[in-house]
C-alpha cells in the first residue's frame, strides 16, 4: 500500500478511536440512564425537550435518549437486545406490547413501587389500567392513550353546506357528507377532492376499530383460535372496501392520504391523535379540526395504545439506576399534562376531565371523548404477526386484489398456524 | 450530410442521458422545496420557491445526528479494507508464488466459497457473534467482512502475471521471500489492490441485511439503516427525506467524477479476470 | 487479454537494484528450522491470517447453520431441540414460502436480461467513437452504481407514488394509465426490478466497455472488408469476442439477483398481498422478526442449494462454446 493511503487509513482510525472515547464518555457522578423510544421527527424532538426539562430538574440524573425513528425497528431490536443483554436502562413503549416482553421476562415488574407512587386504579381509565398488567403483574404505569381521531377540513365543510360543528358519526352520515364532499372541481372528469381519503397501507388501524364495531373479535383468547374470518370481522372489511368502490368517496389504491388532507384533496381523514402536531404546522392555510372516530357498526369503538414506559430487564440489576428511572416515571405520570401535549389524551381522569387539558389541548380533548369505546389490541405474545398479517389482508381487500372474504379466510389460516406452534 | 446526422444522434444520446439520470436531479429539486410544495400538481422541477431548510433540518434538528452513520459507514468500510487487503494479499502470494503442499486444493476450496450466498450465513454468524457477546458493536460490523475469496481470487491472478526475472533478480541479491511480496509484488500491484478496494468499499457501503440484523444501538447505525428510519408510517416528509438523501448521495456522486477514471479502470480489472 | 499485464515500467528495474543484500552465512535457530523461509511450514503462515477469518466467519456458520436448519430453535428460549428434515419437510406448505420462492425466481428472470441487455447497448452508446463528451456521459449513465442502495430505493419511491409521484404525472400527461406501481400485485416486484436495474446497470456498463476495447479492430476492419454490415459485426465478431465478460457478468447477476432483500424491504415490505416477497426477506422475517431460527436456517439453506444448482447449470451450458480465432 502506498504511504498516502496507509497514512490516511491509520489517521482515519485514530480519529474514530477518539471520537469513539470522547462520544462513549459519560458525565462523573451522575446516574446515566438510556432511554430509547421509537418516536419520529414529528414528536419526537418534543420527547427530548420533555427529557431536557427533566434532567435539568433533576441533576444527579441524566437521562439520554435515542430513537429508532420507526417504531417496527425499535420492537424488533429490542428484543434482541434484550437477549443480549445490551438494551438500554428504559423504554418508551406501547403497552400493546406488554405481554410479548413480560412473557419472554423481558421487563422488571412494578406493582408495588407503582402503588407506592400513589397511582390507583379507580385514578385511571379503566381500559388504560388493565392494559399495563400481565399476568397479575404491573409493567408499566399508565400514562396516555391515543385513539383515532377523525381529522376534517372546516372549509370543505363549509363550502358543501355542511355544518363542521356537527360532523357526520354513523356510516349514513359518512357517505351522504362524502358524497357531498367527493367533487370534480375544474370538471375534467376526474375527482380533485375525495370526501374521506384512508391509508391502504399494511398499517390497518382502521380496521382494527372496526371490527369490534360488528361485534367480531381477532383472537377467541380461550379457545386459542383466529376469528379473522367471521361474518362480523368480514362485514368489518367489506365497509372499507365499498368506500372506495361501492360509495366512491375514498381514493382508490391511496397511500398518501395525510398528503392529500395537507394539500386539501381530501376533506377527512382518520389518523391517531399523534399526528395533530404534524396538522398545526399547516394552519393557517389548512382549516381544519377533529373529532371522534366514525361508529359504522353496531357498537361504538375505536382502536387505541398507550404510551408508557417499562424497564428493561438487564443483565446485572442495578438498583439506582432502576430508583432513577421510577423516579422519572412518576414525574412524567404524575403530570400527564406535560406528555400529552405532543398529541396523546392522559390516562388520568381528573386530568382528561380538567378545564386545562379542555382549554390547552382542545384537538386531544375531542378525541378524549371517546374513553368509553377503547378497544385495545389482544394481550397476545403474538401480537407482531397477527398485526402483519391482519395488516396484510387489509391491504389486499382495500386495493382490490383479493375479496374481504378470501383475505381474510387467508389471513386467519396463517395466524392459526402459528397460534398452534407450527 | 454526415456530420449533421451524427450531431443529431449525439444529440439524442445526451438527451437519453440526462433523463436517465433525472431521479437525481429530480432528488435534489425536491429536497430544495419546502415541504408544503412537494406535493403538488403540476409539478416544476425548478422550486417555485427555494430553501434549504429540509437540509438545515435533516443536519440540525434530527431526532438522530446524519455525521454518526455517515461516520460509521466510513470507518467500517475502511477498516474493511485494510484488514481485507492485507489478508487477502498474503494469501494469493502464497498461492501465486510460493510452493506447498495441497496448494491447488485449498485454493480451489477458496474459490467454491464464491458460490456461497452470504445470506445462508446470517442466522448461524449472529448466532455465533452472540455467543461471544460481540453483537452491536464495530467488531460485529467488521470481522465477518474481511475473508475475502474474491480478493484471493483477483490478487492470485494479477501476482501470476507478474514477470518471474523480477523475484528471481532479488532472490539473487537476497532477498527473503518476504521481502519480495513487501518491496516487490505490493507496489506492483497497485492496480489490482485499488480494485478490490473499491470492490470492497461498494460492498460495506451498500451492506444492508447484515448491520440490519447485528446492531441494535443508534450509536453504531450505518447509511443504509439510518436512511431507512425515515421511513415511518404514516406521514413522509418527502422534502426532508429526499435532503437526507442528497446529504448521503453527493458526496459520492462528486467523488465518481473526480476519481471516475481510476474507478472505471479498477473495475475492468475485477472483470476481465473474472 | 494483454494490455493490463504488460510488464512494468523500467523504474522499477532500478528500485529491484537497489535492495541491499543480507548475510548469507548466519546459523539458523530451531524456529527458524521450523517456520524459516525454506520449511515447509513457511508458506501456510501466509494463509493463516486469512484462515482465522474465514474458518471462523465461512466455514463454522456454514455447517452450523445446516445445524441449526435442523433444529427448532426459538430464539427467545435459547434451547435447540433437534427435529431432524422436518422444518424442509414443511416449507413446500407454507404459503409464505412458496409465495417467495416464485416471486425470487420471477425476479430473477425479470432482472438479468435486463441488466445485460442494457448495460451492453450503454457501453456500445459509450463505445461510439464520435461521441464527444464522454466523461459527462460516463457520469450520467453510470454514477447511479456508487450511491447508497437505501438512496436510490428512497428516490425511486417518491418517484413512483401513485399520487403524486413523478412517473405517473408524465404518464397522465401523456394520457397512458396510470399505475399505483409499488401497491400493484403485478407491477411492485417490477417496480423493485426497474429501480436495481437504474441502480447497477453502470456496474456491467463498465465491464462490457472494457470488453468492446479490447476487441482488436483488426478483426472490425477485417469484417468490414468482407463486406459485412453492423448488425453482422455485432453478431458475428462483437459478442463471441465479448463472451468470457458475458459468461462472468452473466453468472454474477444470478447469483446476485438470487440475494434481493435490501430495496423490497424498503420500497414494498413484500406486499401487497406478498407479491414481491423474496427469499431473503423471508429468512430475515422468519429469524429476526419471530425469532425462529431453525426455520430462518432451513430456508436460507434453499436458497444456497437453488444457487449451486443454477450456478453449475450456467457453467455447464454457457462454457461449452469457447472462443477461437
Amino acid at each position: 500500500m502506498s504511504k498516502i493511503v496507509r497514512r490516511v487509513t491509520v489517521l482515519s482510525i485514530g480519529i474514530a478511536l477518539l471520537m469513539l472515547m470522547l462520544v462513549g464518555a459519560s458525565a462523573q457522578g451522575k446516574v446515566t440512564l438510556r432511554l430509547w423510544h421509537g418516536l419520529g421527527n414529528v414528536d419526537g424532538p418534543y420527547f427530548h425537550k420533555l427529557i431536557e426539562e427533566f434532567n435539568q430538574t433533576h441533576p444527579e440524573i441524566d437521562i439520554q435518549p435515542r430513537t429508532w425513528g420507526d417504531w417496527g425497528q425499535f420492537y424488533d431490536k429490542l428484543a434482541i437486545s434484550i437477549k443480549v443483554g445490551t438494551a438500554s436502562d428504559i423504554v418508551a413503549f406501547h403497552t400493546s406490547n406488554i405481554p410479548r416482553f413480560a412473557a419472554m421476562e423481558g421487563l422488571y415488574a412494578m406493582t408495588q413501587e407503582i402503588a407506592e407512587m400513589g397511582l390507583r386504579e379507580e385514578d385511571f381509565f379503566e381500559a388504560t389500567w388493565q392494559g399495563t398488567f400481565y399476568e397479575g403483574e404491573q409493567y408499566a404505569a399508565p400514562l396516555d392513550f391515543h385513539p383515532q381521531t377523525m381529522y376534517y377540513n372546516v372549509k370543505h365543510f363549509r363550502e358543501a353546506g355542511l355544518d363542521p360543528a356537527n360532523p357526520p358519526y354513523t356510516l349514513e352520515e359518512y357517505i351522504a357528507a362524502g358524497k357531498k364532499l367527493t367533487q370534480d372541481r375544474d370538471g375534467d372528469g376526474k375527482t380533485d377532492q375525495w370526501g374521506y381519503a384512508f391509508n391502504m397501507d399494511t398499517w390497518a388501524v382502521q380496521f382494527w376499530s372496526t371490527i369490534p364495531q360488528y361485534g367480531g373479535r381477532v383472537l377467541d383468547e380461550d379457545k386459542w383460535e383466529c376469528l379473522l374470518d367471521s361474518k362480523e370481522s368480514i362485514q368489518a372489511l367489506q365497509v372499507w372496501v365499498d368506500m372506495v368502490e361501492k360509495y366512491g368517496i375514498s381514493p382508490p389504491k391511496c397511500i398518501e392520504d395525510m398528503q392529500l388532507f395537507i394539500t386539501q384533496k381530501a376533506s377527512m381523514k382518520s389518523d391517531g391523535t399523534w399526528a395533530l402536531l404534524g396538522l398545526e404546522a399547516q394552519e393557517p392555510e389548512l382549516e381544519w379540526d377533529n373529532t371522534v372516530f366514525p361508529k359504522f357498526g353496531v357498537n361504538a369503538a375505536v382502536w387505541v395504545d398507550s404510551h408508557t414506559f417499562g424497564l428493561p430487564v438487564q443483565k446485572i440489576r442495578d438498583a439506582e439506576k432502576i430508583d432513577a428511572a421510577l423516579q422519572f416515571i412518576e414525574w412524567m405520570v404524575t403530570h400527564p399534562l406535560r406528555w400529552v401535549r405532543a398529541g396523546h389524551v392522559p390516562a388520568n381522569r381528573e386530568a382528561a376531565f380538567s378545564e386545562e387539558f379542555r382549554t390547552e389541548c382542545p384537538h386531544q380533548y375531542n378525541a378524549s371523548l371517546q374513553y368509553a369505546a377503547l378497544a385495545y389490541m389482544p394481550r397476545t405474545v403474538h401480537l407482531r404477526e397477527i398485526w402483519d398479517r391482519l395488516g396484510t389482508a387489509f391491504q389486499s381487500a382495500t386495493l382490490g386484489q383479493l375479496t374481504a372474504k378470501e383475505a381474510l379466510e387467508k389471513a386467519a389460516t396463517e395466524i392459526d398456524k402459528f397460534l398452534d406452534g407450527r | 450530410m454526415k456530420k449533421i446526422n451524427l450531431a443529431v444522434i449525439s444529440a439524442l444520446i445526451f438527451a437519453f442521458a440526462l433523463i436517465w439520470f433525472s431521479p437525481i436531479l429530480w432528488m435534489v429539486s425536491t429536497s430544495l422545496k419546502p415541504e408544503k410544495y412537494t406535493i403538488e400538481w403540476p409539478i416544476h422541477w425548478i422550486p417555485r420557491s427555494v430553501t434549504l431548510e429540509n437540509y438545515y433540518s435533516v443536519i440540525f434538528e434530527s431526532v438522530i445526528n446524519i455525521f454518526r452513520p455517515f461516520f460509521n459507514s466510513i470507518f467500517i468500510a475502511l477498516a474493511v479494507i485494510v484488514l481485507t487487503l492485507l489478508t487477502s494479499s498474503l494469501a494469493a502470494y502464497a498461492f501465486a508464488q510460493l510452493r506447498f503442499k495441497g496448494q491447488n486444493v485449498l485454493f480451489f476450496l477458496v474459490i467454491s466459497t464464491l458460490m456461497i450466498p452470504e445470506e445462508v450465513l446470517l442466522v448461524p454468524r449472529y448466532l455465533l457473534l452472540y455467543k461471544f457477546q460481540m453483537i452491536n458493536s464495530y467488531n460485529a460490523l467488521i470481522l465477518p467482512m474481511v475473508a475475502s475469496p474474491f480478493g484471493i481470487f483477483l490478487l492470485r491472478q494479477f501476482f501470476l502475471g507478474i514477470p518471474r526475472d523480477l523475484q528471481d533478480a532479488a532472490r539473487i541479491d537476497g532477498c527473503s521471500k518476504f521481502r519480495i511480496y513487501y518491496q516487490i509484488i505490493l507496489p506492483l500491484s497497485k492496480p489490482a489492490l485499488a480494485a478490490l478496494a473499491i470492490f470492497t468499499f461498494l460492498a460495506n457501503w451498500n451492506s444492508f441485511t447484515w448491520p440490519l440484523i447485528a446492531i441494535d444501538s443508534i450509536e453504531l447505525m450505518t447509511v443504509p439503516i439510518f436512511l431507512a428510519t425515515f421511513h415511518a408510517f404514516g406521514v413522509i416528509m418527502w422534502g426532508r427525506l429526499m435532503a437526507a438523501v442528497a446529504c448521503v448521495t453527493l458526496p459520492i456522486l462528486i467523488f465518481f467524477c473526480i476519481a471516475q477514471r481510476g474507478i472505471i479502470k479498477g473495475i475492468t480489472l475485477t472483470g476481465l479476470k473474472g | 487479454m494483454r494490455g493490463i499485464f504488460s510488464s512494468p515500467p523500467p523504474s522499477y528495474l532500478l528500485k529491484v537494484r537497489t535492495l541491499k543484500a543480507k548475510p548469507k552465512t548466519r546459523i539458523k535457530t530451531g524456529l527458524e528450522k521450523s517456520i524459516g523461509e525454506n520449511s515447509v511450514f513457511y508458506p501456510y503462515l501466509y494463509l493463516l491470517p486469512y484462515a482465522l477469518f474465514f474458518l471462523i466467519f465461512w466455514v463454522y456458520p456454514l455447517f452450523d447453520g445446516f445445524y441449526v436448519s435442523l433444529c427448532r430453535y426459538d430464539f427467545a428460549e435459547t434451547q435447540r431441540t433437534f427435529i431432524a428434515f422436518k422444518h424442509y419437510i414443511s416449507l413446500p406448505f407454507d404459503p409464505l414460502f412458496r409465495a417467495s420462492l416464485i416471486n425470487t425466481l420471477l425476479f430473477v428472470l425479470e432482472t438479468t436480461p435486463l441488466i445485460i441487455g442494457v448495460g451492453l447497448a450503454f457501453a456500445l452508446l459509450l463505445n461510439l467513437p464520435f461521441l464527444k463528451g464522454k466523461i459527462v456521459l460516463r457520469v450520467l449513465l453510470i454514477s447511479p452504481f456508487m450511491l447508497s442502495m437505501a438512496a436510490v430505493c428512497m428516490t425511486w419511491e417518491w418517484i413512483l407514488g401513485p399520487q403524486f409521484g413523478l412517473l405517473n404525472y408524465y404518464f397522465s400527461q401523456l394520457r397512458l394509465p396510470t399505475q399505483a406501481w409499488l401497491l400493484e400485485r403485478g407491477w411492485s416486484l417490477f417496480a423493485v426490478v426497474l429501480t436495481t436495474l437504474w441502480w447497477t446497470v453502470g456496474f456491467n456498463t463498465i465491464l462490457f466497455l472494457a470488453g468492446l476495447q479490447e476487441i482488436p479492430d483488426v478483426l472490425h476492419e477485417a469484417a468490414k472488408i468482407d463486406g459485412a454490415g453492423r448488425w453482422s459485426n455485432f453478431w458475428y465478431i462483437t459478442l463471441p469476442c465479448l463472451r468470457p465478460v458475458l459468461l462472468f457478468i452473466i453468472v454474477m447477476q444470478i447469483i446476485a439477483s438470487f440475494k434481493i432483500f435490501g430495496q423490497v424491504f424498503i420500497m414494498t415490505g413484500g406486499g401487497p398481498a406478498e407479491s414481491s416477497r423474496v427469499m431473503v426477506q423471508h429468512i430475515y422475517e422468519t429469524g429476526f422478526q419471530y425469532y425462529r431460527m431453525g426455520e430462518a436456517s432451513a430456508i436460507a439453506w434453499v436458497l444456497f442449494v437453488i444457487i449451486m444448482v443454477f450456478t453449475l447449470a450456467q457453467f455447464k451450458v454457457l462454457s461449452k462454446q469457447t472462443i477461437e480465432y
